[in-house]
């Protein structure tokens, strides 16, 4: 028993083979967003040890 | 699934059920406990369109994924993901010695609520938070969102450097424009505005009085949404100024609550207190009783000895009724009160009991000053007001009065928006609020503060207020900042236990260089603010650095309670028994995962079930059973709620219990900002009234279909046991007579050979009596054990990966039941049938005891979990951690592995923290003390319900307590020896038969 919803052969081999070149042209137009004052790029976090923090054991 | 609603009428219903369908056992629910796994929970046969539970799915196209599988897997495994570097420290910290974990007293706020707290750190990354051990109330233990609250350390989403206009700017530049707007409305003699959340620290009051002296124009608001408007207008009204209640449960034998929902995880001290109440091992031992009158079902109604469904319109019109034969029976009533302004005769909710009625006014009579009538945030003024006299008249010794900082109402909101808009202000500071959100009147609010020129938002994660601002300014986590707060019983400090992730200050940072910049002298850092005020006011010649280590500092009691006004009692009268309006009535109450709103984008918390609707990521409108029927809603339904021309769309879910007539709807969803925040629920906010008397009970409410269905995120039907026997409920003559009931101990014969456990056999406990399914556990066991968070669509899919879940069960009628909550989790069977289904043997049993997982040998056959009795086993549908980048991979414990897809994982009795007693008692060369290992659950559990520990030592607590006459061991007669023993759960009702002797 096929599944109602089962793809042909032809559009399942169509799809093999047009599916890179989709993904390389989604790939060649993406760009980085401009700004003025450059991208608001996200700091990294820095772990650092608290400064005059008492621990309680360790 | 569909859900349908029963009829009502005589039915042959299990004495226990979970959901509507199971009390009814419609087909769906019968299916649904046929199937171990939910129909969508195979990734393929879900992803069908219309696929059901016995989809068409093809021999054929079973075969071709699995080729296709086998593929991928072969492709996937020399993939090398995943692989990180290890770096050792060049220059390592004097405080950090990498595999040692440090730990940190520290302490939190949540509205008035204050936290003292002991926070875990690894290689410098605070990971795990439980309570303070030292403090004397909460004795450490915390409530499951300041567990959780270590995540929003992490959030991706916070606000990393200031902006101004959008643009980030360094720190200096935001200084000056910050202090350059108010020197500037200073000048001009404009009034600043500085909203702020509650004030509970002393030394942030000095530094805003300080600040108020340098800026006399200063206006300061403390706001809290989530606190409730009418327990601040009845404490105006009763005492003359803002009184904070706290129960002491200890003192008390007989409770009422008037809607006060005190066991809902939020207080760890009434929680600790009620546990200890609730341990017996004998029916001679004392118990308390909980009398309940609300309106929706909430955890401390599930957990009442009595519950009487009540519109919460109505409860101060009850009380008033007590108070009335309660003097007629001799209690005296306070000096003013005038006796012949109370309501007479026995309200209409009582009339088909009089039994009821008799036994609730004989229980407080008899209990007087060791009686305790507590009342909720969000209920009616008036209620308060008769929850005060009651006590008064009581001359209760089980609740503490702490006179506070009065904190802003709607109104006091209302009248700042309209100042506002007159252009009154020269500037605004929000500090830790987001009254964008969370006032009422949203569109009028933002035009209002779109008339102040300098709007200042000082916060974490930039939200609805922080959009209506020019200037953003970070501010640190508490994990990050310094602070202290005043508890009762102890002053806590609050220290920081990490350095600043970001570029951010914590707020009072900020306001001291505005204090300099004013002209007043300031230190530099708050810390040295903090540190000089202990000095002269609070210290006494204590060590400061003691303090620090202890986080806390003893202090004295209280000084004397503010006095009622009896002279408040007649007003208060005529508006709980004024005419109610037409319509339902709606409360509005704080979410369990989101409170006001604060924690909305925290995915821990959305995704830990509802204790009570078991609902996740979203908040449905709670419906009671009678009006569902009448308007033939089923769950999942979509409808709206109208009231005062505002209307609200939003999914039903049917609520057992809850009086008919009331709708209930959580508050804090429906976010506009952060990842998380803004893809859960609706924003109930809008619905809030401007009465500050009853802001958040609204009568006049009308609810309607709306065509249309949304699937739920909910947990409730999942890891179904069958109806098997699995939870006891014994009242307190049941206790007495027959601990076991009709059950049996079955003579248990097995082909296996006897497990032999050479040095430890571990083992839990849980207390049934004493849990009151606040969650708490399975908050602490996400933390400690790096469980993913899957999203809602996974839960709907029942692929929820929680190690430990609290089972409620409901038993009895639909429009009042009585409620078990039950944690299940791996019960480490010494047969474990688990263990005989893996071809691969990845999970096995330990010599002492532990049915362990090899996540690198499983190969996720899924066989374990389906053999599962107790479907305690979580499958890694998706790869739900592997693409985690920092700051979300820093919270991950790193003595617990991350598991990868297609791996199966459960509870190990967290293997880790026994491995890490073991070596460090190895090392002393001594024994493994009893108590000395602790799982995160039970370090967690406020009510001390779980008790972990080595079966073999027969002087250990777990060993006594398995030998106890409530216990028993769940699916026993499956023989598969589970190493967790049950305590049933005790009612104490005041009904024949279950009258307990006080």
């Amino acid at each position: 028993m096929t599944a109602p919803n089962r793809q042909t052969t032809l559009d399942r081999l169509a799809a093999l083979a047009v599916a890179p070149f989709q993904l390389g042209q989604q790939a060649l137009g993406l760009r980085w967003l401009q700004s003025e004052n450059g991208p608001p790029e996200p700091s990294a976090p820095v772990l650092t040890p608290p400064e005059h923090a008492i621990k309680r054991r360790g | 699934m569909k859900t349908r609603l029963p009829e009502l009428g005589p039915l042959e219903a299990p004495r226990y059920w979970r959901t509507l369908d199971e009390r009814v056992e419609t087909l769906d629910a019968q299916a649904a406990a046929q199937n171990e796994f939910l129909p969508a929970a195979s990734p393929a046969l879900a992803d069908a369109p219309g696929a059901g539970a016995s989809s068409g799915f093809s021999r054929r196209d079973f075969l071709g994924l699995v080729g296709a599988s086998a593929a991928l897997a072969a492709t996937v495994a020399c993939d090398r993901k995943g692989q990180g570097t290890v770096v050792p420290y060049t220059k390592r910290p004097a405080e950090v010695v990498p595999g040692v974990a440090n730990y940190y007293a520290s302490a939190c706020q949540e509205g008035r609520r204050v936290y003292p707290v002991l926070v875990k750190t690894r290689e410098g990354r605070p990971i795990h938070i439980t309570g303070n051990d030292e403090h004397p109330g909460v004795k450490g233990k915390t409530s499951p969102r300041v567990m959780a609250d270590v995540l929003r350390l992490y959030d991706p989403d916070r606000l990393r450097a200031p902006k101004a206009e959008g643009h980030v700017i360094p720190w200096p530049e935001a200084e000056a424009r910050l202090h350059g707007t108010i020197q500037a409305a200073r000048a001009a003699g404009k009034p600043v505005l500085l909203m702020t959340s509650a004030a509970v620290s002393p030394t942030r009051k000095a530094l805003v009085a300080e600040l108020k002296g340098a800026l006399p124009t200063l206006e300061h608001l403390a706001y809290e949404p989530a606190e409730g408007d009418g327990a601040e207008q009845a404490a105006q009204a009763s005492f003359g100024q803002s009184v904070d209640l706290r129960p002491v449960l200890p003192k008390a034998k007989v409770i009422l609550s008037l809607g006060a929902d005190f066991l809902n995880g939020e207080d760890p001290e009434a929680l600790g207190a009620w546990g200890a109440q609730r341990r017996l091992q004998t029916a001679q031992d004392p118990i308390n009783r909980l009398w309940v009158l609300e309106g929706p079902l909430t955890l401390t109604g599930t957990n009442a000895d009595m519950r009487v469904p009540v519109a919460p319109s109505r409860l101060g019109a009850i009380a008033f009724a007590l108070a009335k034969e309660l003097a007629a029976s001799g209690l005296p009533l306070p000096a003013g009160a005038d006796l012949s302004a109370l309501p007479a005769g026995l309200p209409a909710e009582f009339r088909e009991s009089t039994v009821t009625w008799a036994n609730l006014l004989q229980d407080l009579h008899h209990a007087g000053r060791q009686a305790v009538v507590l009342c909720g945030a969000q209920m009616p003024a008036e209620a308060h007001q008769a929850a005060h006299l009651l006590n008064a008249m009581l001359g209760s010794e089980a609740v503490a009065m702490v006179p506070v900082e009065p904190l802003a109402t709607v109104k006091d909101l209302a009248a700042a928006s309209q100042r506002m808009a007159a252009g009154h202000y020269g500037a605004v500071i929000f500090w830790g609020v987001n009254p964008a959100f969370s006032y009422p009147g949203t569109a009028a609010w933002l035009k209002a503060v779109g008339q102040v020129p300098s709007r200042i938002w000082i916060g974490e994660v930039e939200d609805e207020t922080a959009a209506t601002c020019q200037l953003l300014l970070p501010e640190s986590h508490w994990l990050e900042s310094w602070g202290d707060f005043s508890t009762l019983g102890a002053t806590v400090l609050q220290q920081p236990t990490v350095g600043t992730l970001y570029d951010t200050r914590q707020g009072e940072d900020i306001l001291l260089g505005l204090l300099r910049a004013l002209g007043a002298a300031a230190p530099d850092t708050y810390h040295v603010y903090l540190q000089a005020r202990w000095q002269q006011q609070v210290l006494h010649g204590a060590s400061f650095e003691q303090a620090l280590h202890d986080g806390l500092l003893r202090t004295g009691t209280q000084g004397k309670p503010p006095a009622f006004r009896g002279t408040s009692v007649t007003t208060a009268v005529k508006a709980a028994t004024a005419a109610r309006r037409q319509g339902m009535e709606l409360v509005l109450f704080p979410g369990f995962a989101t409170h006001d709103g604060r924690h909305a984008n925290n995915s821990w918390l959305q995704e830990t079930p509802d204790p009570i609707t078991k609902m996740t990521w979203d908040n449905p409108v709670m419906v009671s059973v009678q009006d569902a029927q009448a308007l033939g809603i089923q769950e999942g339904d979509l409808v709206t709620v109208a009231l005062e021309g505002l209307s609200l769309k939003l999914p039903a879910i049917i609520q057992p219990g809850q009086a008919r007539g009331v709708l209930a709807l959580a508050l804090g969803y429906g976010r506009a900002t952060g990842a998380v925040a803004k893809t859960a629920g609706v924003n109930a906010y809008p619905l809030v009234g401007s009465d500050p008397a009853s802001s958040q009970v609204r009568a006049g409410a009308r609810l309607a279909k709306a065509g249309g269905r949304k699937e739920l995120s909910r947990t409730q039907s999942h890891h179904r046991m069958e109806g098997r026997d699995l939870v006891r409920s014994l009242t307190m003559d049941e206790f007495a007579h027959h601990p076991q009931g009709h059950h049996h101990q079955p003579e248990l014969l097995s082909l296996y050979e006897e497990q032999q456990f050479p040095d430890h056999k571990w083992g839990m406990v849980i207390d049934l009596a004493s849990c009151v399914g606040c969650s708490a556990c399975v908050v602490a066991c996400q933390s400690e054990n790096n469980v993913p968070v899957v999203g809602p669509e996974q839960v709907a899919r029942g692929r929820e990966m929680h190690w430990i879940r609290i089972d409620r069960y409901y038993e009895g009628e639909l429009d009042n039941p009585k409620v078990v909550h039950q944690p299940m989790l791996c019960q480490h069977c010494d047969s474990a049938p688990c263990e005989n289904v893996c071809p691969v043997n990845a999970t096995n049993h330990s010599p002492d005891g532990l049915n362990q997982m090899i996540y690198n040998r499983c190969v996720g056959t899924r066989y374990c979990g389906n053999n599962c009795p107790y479907k305690v086993r979580r499958f890694n549908f998706m790869e739900y951690t592997a693409y985690q980048t920092e700051p979300g991979t820093l919270v991950h414990n790193p003595e617990v592995t991350v598991r990868p897809r297609g791996v199966m994982e459960k509870c190990s009795f967290c293997v880790q923290r026994i491995n890490d007693v073991k070596i460090r008692a190895k090392g002393e060369g001594r024994r493994i003390l009893d108590g000395e290992v602790t799982t995160a659950c039970m370090a967690g559990c406020p009510s001390d319900a779980i008790v972990f520990g080595d079966l073999k030592d027969p002087g250990s607590k777990v060993a006594r307590l398995v030998a106890d006459r409530r216990a028993y061991k769940v699916l026993e007669e499956l023989g598969a020896k589970p190493a967790i023993s049950y305590l049933a759960d005790l009612k104490n009702p005041a009904v024949k038969g279950g009258l307990h002797a006080h």
